[in-house]
């Protein structure tokens, strides 16, 4: 790969790399720095990556990087739920959407990573086993709880009206 | 008898099939005669003829099945399954048929596969990458470590081969032009063995052990007391073999000028296709470029990129260089990993 590759990647996939980051961890300056990183690396490794395989190497160093961090902010939010006592919002939704996007952050970590890189990348499930390390069985497995999640969290369609 | 008060009785019968072929005959003559019950007896017919035309279809039952794709699933049930394999395009035809004869059947299902279809989550476009050209890189002009950077690594790399070079040249100077004579007498004796040996393993630079052992009835032991000392040296491997030549076949010289191309018959022996047309500065020079950066006269951006690699290797950090020059004006960005400065 070269430069221009680079570059190319840049024009192609950084919009596309901040929108899944968003949307993982759903703050706009973590996901920035996500997408820099994986840029990062592959400017690190310009000759070893092949122009072909750059959009999967991009997605794979967003994913791992998203999952490292949640890592991170469950044990803290495990050890802060300890001092704290939980405050119960209710929210009340007036479109789908708004519906859905909360439903996607309250969803298991691993399930919203392969739903959102089934959506809005148009993954097959093979893709997204290879950018996530499972086996396509399993990533079937978590689209299936994924969809029954988010159609759980929008009940009955009068509610949302 | 039929009546007009009794027809309705009639009737009801004709509709449950009681009347005999007589009663039967006797009802058509009645309406015949009375044609104002007639519009009656043509709606009751009407009703018995459509309830001959029941859907029976809508009876029966379509196969329930799993879809091919989540068929290894073991969990939630069928429809669950289908409606998020038909969410996710999966269904084979075959599947999708059958899928959707049952949601015309099934109005209830039809309600169910719409709020399933709305789990599509839709790719927000407004959300974009701030500042997208800060990711961007020149495609001239672009070195991945600093030129003060690289200097301070190549200087120190040339600056401590010349010492142990120099060094022992200048060692090897002092002696022979102190004691010429008595040298060029001696290196050519044949009780002088010397051996090259690999020492002890110490990381990333390969030392040799010279040895210089005399034989007790040497005549020349105050002469290469005085050359070399009397004790193991350390000496990389070019050096060494740059003293053996000296000392070896090199009688009419008293010592190696900057200058002189290099006698390479030991030195071909450990270093294989070295050009012997090289002098000392020469080959120190391209012997450090291959073995730093793979080649004899690699290029600039290529010995950036090898010193970037290697940093980033050892470090675990990028270090990223861009030089642009516009309109005369030149500017630096130097960053080592999210740490930047751009100088202008």
């Amino acid at each position: 790969m070269n430069v221009s590759d680079y570059n190319s990647g840049v024009d192609n996939y950084a919009d596309r790399l901040f929108r899944f980051a968003f949307k993982s961890c759903g703050n706009s300056d973590q996901a920035r720095d996500f997408v820099q990183d994986a840029f990062e690396k592959l400017w690190t490794k310009l000759e070893t990556v092949e122009a072909d395989k750059m959009k999967s190497y991009l997605f794979t160093t967003v994913y791992n990087a998203i999952i490292d961090s949640a890592r991170k902010i469950q044990r803290k939010q495990t050890y802060e739920a300890n001092l704290q006592t939980p405050i119960h919002v209710e929210t009340t939704y007036f479109d789908v959407k708004e519906k859905l996007n909360e439903g996607l952050q309250k969803m298991p970590e691993i399930q919203r990573q392969v739903v959102l890189l089934r959506d809005y990348e148009g993954y097959s499930y093979q893709e997204i086993g290879e950018i996530t390390s499972l086996s396509e069985q399993q990533v079937k497995v978590y689209i299936f709880r994924a969809r029954k999640f988010l159609r759980a969290f929008i009940g009955q369609l009068e509610v949302l009206i | 008898m039929i009546t007009k008060e009794n027809i309705e009785a009639y009737l009801l019968d004709f509709l449950e099939g009681n009347l005999n072929a007589g009663e039967l005959l006797e009802l058509e003559t009645f309406l015949i005669e009375n044609p104002t019950f007639k519009p009656d007896f043509e709606l009751l017919q009407l009703d018995q003829d459509s309830q001959f035309e029941f859907n029976k279809e809508s009876l029966k039952k379509n196969p329930i099945f799993d879809p091919i794709e989540f068929q290894e699933i073991k969990e939630g049930t069928i429809e669950e399954k289908m409606f998020v394999a038909a969410t996710e395009n999966v269904l084979s035809e075959t599947e999708l048929i059958h899928f959707k004869n049952q949601l015309i059947e099934k109005p209830v299902a039809q309600i169910e596969f719409t709020i399933y279809q709305k789990t599509r989550l839709e790719a927000d476009n407004s959300i974009i990458f701030p500042n997208l050209s800060q990711l961007k890189r020149k495609e001239t002009n672009v070195f991945p470590f600093s030129w003060l950077a690289k200097l301070t690594a190549a200087a120190s790399i040339v600056g401590i081969c010349c010492w142990l070079f120099l060094g022992s040249n200048s060692m090897h100077r002092n002696v022979s032009t102190k004691k010429a004579p008595n040298l060029r007498n001696e290196t050519k004796h044949p009780q002088v063995e010397k051996s090259i040996q690999p020492a002890e393993n110490i990381p990333h630079i390969r030392y040799y052990k010279l040895n210089q052992q005399q034989l007790p009835n040497s005549t020349s032991v105050q002469t290469k007391d005085s050359l070399i000392e009397p004790k193991e040296i350390l000496f990389p491997p070019i050096e060494m073999a740059i003293v053996n030549n000296f000392l070896d076949t090199n009688a009419s010289k008293t010592y190696l000028d900057k200058n002189e191309v290099l006698p390479m018959n030991e030195l071909a022996k450990i270093l294989p296709n070295t050009n012997n047309s090289l002098t000392p500065i020469e080959f120190v020079n391209a012997e450090m470029k291959k073995r730093f950066f793979g080649k004899d006269n690699p290029s600039k951006e290529e010995m950036y990129s090898s010193i970037s690699k290697k940093l980033s290797t050892v470090f675990g950090i990028s270090f990223v260089f861009f030089r642009t020059q516009e309109n005369g004006n030149r500017s630096l960005y130097f960053r080592i990993g999210k740490f930047s400065i751009e100088k202008k």
